[in-house]
């Protein structure tokens, strides 16, 4: 996100944001993040982003994506490791779904922003990892949105990294009690 | 010419207040700082040359005594729009500006020493109002690592243009991390 908290910019786009896409694909973070994955969770406009065509995606594994109605054709790229899911019974019922498919590996959720922030609220996240970059876009869509409820929740930081030109910082969640 | 630094304890969702006005221990690090913060707190102490803040900002710390003693003897401005008397206390000076924003930089450039900075102390209008009218230098963070959910948001959707950033420093320190940026003019 930008340092003043948003995703992409008015017009949706992220090509400010992150100007050296290859990079990114590249850093250590996300090749970490590849090897360690074993299922993704997205939002439906986030999985709307790459317009149809998954072929070569970074993350080969099963991808649930959280809609309220599964589109009628699935998009390119599926093989015998990345799969689609569409879910239709809400986020909860996603990561659910998602964790009995990584087995020993993580789920991770790439967004859209209010996915994350659902999940955050429910309990659900474990660790929060944002990538923060070196802009101010002004105005767009929020990574964290308004009015998500007052409940405070701590974050306990486990690593800062540079990453793509950008400062990634990785924290756990304090679940309650915790 | 001084250095104008915008400076604030943000969570990570992007508050500098809880929806009911509070810190939500925003200012912990600064009050009582980890290892890696006292840096940070000293350079302050060392370099801060003038303080401008709104006029909100100032009455709550006002209601609580923070400027009959404060650790920074040195001049403040203060935005307003109901004017009040200079007040001068235990060598720092706290003056009222009526005449906006920019007025309240000249009168601060006018005053700061050499190789002093100046920082743009909150609330989140004034800081938002230096940023757009491009007034900004540095910006630094003090990002705390806590979610509030609502509150009061440092930055607003304030129809400014996609403003580039260079990271000058980040220092990793326990429960914050301070962030600070030049402003790419």
């Amino acid at each position: 996100m930008s340092l003043d908290g948003y995703v992409n910019d008015r017009d949706g786009s992220a090509a400010h944001l992150y100007p050296d896409m290859d990079a990114l694909h590249e850093s250590d973070g996300l090749q970490e993040s590849m090897e360690n994955t074993g299922a993704v969770v997205m939002g439906r406009r986030s999985y709307d982003m790459a317009q149809g065509d998954y072929t070569g995606y970074e993350y080969q594994v099963p991808i649930f994506v959280v809609t309220h109605n599964s589109p009628e054709t699935v998009a390119k790229g599926e093989n015998d490791k990345l799969k689609f899911n569409f879910v239709t019974a809400g986020v909860e019922r996603a990561i659910e779904q998602a964790k009995s498919a990584a087995g020993d590996k993580q789920v991770t959720v790439i967004g859209g922003a209010d996915v994350i922030q659902q999940l955050l609220r429910a309990g659900l996240v474990d660790e929060l990892e944002v990538l923060i970059m070196p802009i101010l876009l002004g105005g767009g869509t929020r990574l964290f949105g308004d009015d998500a409820g007052d409940a405070l929740i701590k974050l306990d930081k486990v690593a800062v990294s540079d990453m793509a030109g950008g400062t990634n910082l990785r924290f756990r969640v304090m679940k309650n009690g915790a | 010419m001084g250095k104008v630094i915008l400076d604030m304890s943000m969570s990570l969702d992007g508050y500098i207040a809880t929806a009911d006005g509070k810190d939500g221990g925003l200012n912990d690090w600064y009050f009582s700082p980890p290892e890696k913060s006292k840096a940070i707190v000293d350079e302050m102490m060392r370099d801060l040359g003038v303080i401008i803040m709104g006029r909100k900002t100032f009455d709550e710390g006002d209601a609580h005594n923070a400027f009959d003693d404060s650790p920074f003897k040195i001049p403040h401005f203060i935005l307003t729009h109901r004017p009040r008397e200079t007040k001068d206390s235990n060598g720092s000076s706290y003056t009222f500006v009526t005449d906006g924003i920019e007025s309240a930089l000249k009168q601060a450039q006018a005053v700061v020493k050499d190789g002093f900075y100046i920082a743009i102390g909150g609330g989140a209008r004034v800081a938002q109002q230096y940023l757009e009218a491009g007034l900004v230098d540095e910006i630094q963070i003090h990002q705390v690592h806590v979610l509030f959910g609502s509150g009061v948001r440092l930055f607003g959707d304030s129809g400014m243009e996609a403003t580039p950033l260079e990271r000058v420093r980040v220092i990793d320190s326990r429960g914050v991390t301070h962030l600070k940026y030049r402003i790419v003019k």
